[in-house]
């Protein structure tokens, strides 16, 4: 058995849509001139909320968007802690992060009286779009995904577009690099702020969706197990450009592929399982390497416009 | 990426102004207030009584011997970890992978304590060293990538986290694994030389506690008062004018760090003797979140974290009884903690206190 073998390819695609979406999700945040450390958090929340909203409508989609929503919500109320209230963005984030994993045991447990974990009765299908599947070689490649994944890959011209073909992104892209700027020709910097934090909550939402919805079918405490940190890696490794944190995301996509691959390989899983935290260490330090030749790196705190 | 709002208030906790004391406490007695609101509402919501939940934490905490020995066993770890926390945050630095090393420092410690013959007032010592070692070496890398690479030490560490869960188990799974225990990972037993020893008349509170509390003095006096603790906190408080000055910034963080890591490395090695008497799989219930809200609390004071460990080892103690009394999840604990940590660099909420009591006189 080889172990780079096509289905490899489609493992890493099914491993890399919650960080695609996590990470392009984040960059706009970034782009804004937001650090937004609480993916980890918002994926949590997004699993979690996508699971109770499906399961009480009985409909997988509108618990997507319900849990979409509800990340929208409360990241806004992240939004304000930075923003309006003057908190540090890395020290709130944890707080965040942590509140996602209480909160969303302590709904758990109040809501449904479950502990540990809750089995969805829906879930998102598998698609095969017949124009796709009749293409040799790349069709079985480019079939059987979630909804979720496909539309995982259509983020990276959408925000292309959004960020540098739109009168929204120049405005995004100046709040990021010069607020003060930004200010003078009459952007709210705040406003926009806020906006970019939503757009990173929905996509968050989507992220932890993909893990319970589309992988699992259940909601697990803490399910996301770092994956939130992965993409925020991912974000700073790619200098929070599109098609860079796109690519940088299906790589730790196809790291997490192989973890599963080389486990059936007899190899010792907790070795393997360590490998995608290891390839973003380097990574981060690779991404280092890079920003102290080119000498720039992005802000900590808001700068105050 | 320097901490600089933790750092501000820096050691005045204790140096007599009770102008500078409140200063400090100012942030952290805010976020509490608002940790303790937003906990309150969702109780309320959920048609929870908030004060029968209140008293049931402080009646598990500290109404019975036992609820204090719970109190001080949680506490010993927790002042531990927040000590850790602040000697990063004196440097600049974030140890948000303080996990990690514990979870080494607790292998290695363990390792020693079954895997060496030596007398019984030496041994618990060798091995809570040798878990600090380990701990420093974890802390070092991400210490490292900071100084030469300037990769967030904050994501490496917190990344080195899961590395270090893994060779750990890996490594106990494969050699030492105890051949009885099915269900759970676990090592052998350490040998009855290394346990460390409980002094208190009922529950498990080791000797650690005492050696938590002078580290923490300890630390304080050097942070404070030696060369060494004045060149961290100038690296810390601005590494540009440090530099010039003539203070080795770079060897300074790096030292910091791995102090950092060297506590922490104990805290798991202390753990795993301690408490449970061998390695555990998981055995850390995420002291690396609860060290973070200790520095955070203490605002920069070392001695502070005393204190502060106390308060959060209450929250721990008082969980359980929560759960166990009530029926409410323990979590609603973590919801408090991580509210607290959201607000307690939010500064704009006293002016907007100010406003809202001026507002009120008003009336």
């Amino acid at each position: 058995m080889d172990i780079f073998t096509l289905s490899l390819v489609s493992s890493a695609l099914v491993a890399a849509t919650p960080l695609i979406w996590a990470a392009m999700g984040g960059l706009v945040s970034h782009q804004a001139g937001i650090f937004n450390f609480t993916l980890e958090g918002l994926m949590l929340f997004g699993a979690f909320f996508s699971v109770l909203f499906g399961s009480l409508i009985g409909n997988v989609w509108a618990g997507i968007l319900l849990g979409g929503l509800m990340c929208v919500v409360l990241s806004v109320v992240w939004g304000w802690v930075v923003i309006d209230l003057g908190a540090d963005q890395i020290i709130s984030a944890l707080g965040f992060i942590l509140l996602a994993q209480g909160g969303t045991v302590f709904l758990m447990s109040a809501l449904l009286g479950q502990s540990g974990g809750i089995f969805s009765p829906v879930q998102l299908a598998m698609i095969n779009p017949p124009f796709l599947a009749s293409i040799p070689v790349l069709g079985p490649l480019l079939s059987n995904y979630t909804a979720l994944t496909y539309l995982s890959w259509l983020l990276l011209p959408l925000f292309l577009f959004v960020l540098y073909g739109t009168t929204f992104g120049l405005a995004l892209r100046a709040v990021g690099e010069k607020p003060e700027a930004a200010t003078a020709a009459g952007i709210s910097v705040r406003g926009i702020r806020y906006v970019a934090i939503a757009i990173t909550g929905f996509c968050a939402a989507m992220a932890g969706a993909q893990l319970s919805l589309g992988l699992l079918g259940m909601f697990t405490d803490n399910m996301t197990a770092g994956r939130g940190i992965i993409a925020f890696a991912a974000v700073v490794f790619g200098r929070h450009r599109p098609v860079a944190v796109f690519l940088v995301a299906l790589f730790f996509g196809l790291a997490g592929a192989l973890t599963d691959r080389l486990q059936g390989f007899g190899l010792p899983s907790e070795l393997l399982l360590t490998l995608p935290y290891l390839l973003t260490v380097l990574a981060l330090a690779a991404s280092g390497l890079m920003v102290m030749l080119r000498r720039k790196g992005v802000q900590r705190q808001v700068p105050q416009a | 990426m320097t901490m600089q709002s933790t750092i501000e208030g820096g050691g005045s906790i204790g140096s007599g102004h009770p102008a500078r004391a409140w200063a400090a406490l100012q942030m952290p007695l805010i976020a509490t207030v608002a940790g303790l609101a937003v906990t309150t509402v969702l109780l309320l919501t959920m048609g929870v009584n908030p004060l029968d939940v209140y008293a049931a934490l402080l009646r598990g905490a500290l109404g019975s011997l036992y609820g204090i020995s719970s109190t001080l066993r949680w506490a010993t770890p927790l002042i531990l970890a927040g000590v850790a926390v602040t000697v990063g945050f004196k440097a600049g630095l974030f140890n948000a992978g303080l996990s990690g090393q514990i979870y080494l420092g607790g292998f290695v410690g363990s390792l020693i304590g079954f895997g060496v013959l030596l007398p019984a007032g030496l041994h618990p010592v060798v091995a809570i060293l040798g878990g600090g070692l380990a701990g420093a070496f974890w802390a070092l890398i991400p210490a490292l990538l900071r100084r030469y690479l300037g990769a967030s030490e904050i994501v490496t560490s917190l990344m080195l986290w899961y590395v270090a869960i893994g060779i750990s188990d890996f490594l106990v799974r494969q050699f030492f694994r105890d051949p009885t225990s099915a269900a759970f990972l676990m090592s052998v037993k350490v040998a009855p030389s290394a346990i460390l020893p409980s002094f208190f008349p009922v529950g498990n509170v080791s000797l650690m506690l005492f050696a938590a509390v002078a580290l923490a003095l300890l630390m304080s006096r050097l942070m404070a008062n030696a060369k060494i603790g004045y060149e961290i906190r100038m690296t810390g408080a601005n590494p540009a004018f440090a530099h010039y000055a003539g203070v080795p910034t770079g060897k300074r963080m790096i030292l910091a760090f791995c102090a950092s890591g060297f506590i922490a490395g104990m805290i798991g090695a202390s753990e795993s003797l301690g408490i449970n008497q061998r390695f555990v799989s998981q055995f850390d219930p995420g002291f690396g979140f609860d060290g973070f809200l200790v520095a955070l609390l203490a605002n920069g004071s070392l001695a502070g974290c005393i204190p502060a460990g106390l308060f959060l080892g209450i929250l721990k103690a008082g969980g359980m009884e929560i759960e166990r009394t009530l029926g409410v999840s323990k979590s609603i604990i973590w919801i408090l903690q991580g509210s607290i940590i959201l607000f307690v660099s939010a500064y704009n909420l006293r002016s907007y206190l100010r406003r809202f009591v001026a507002a009120l006189k008003r009336r």
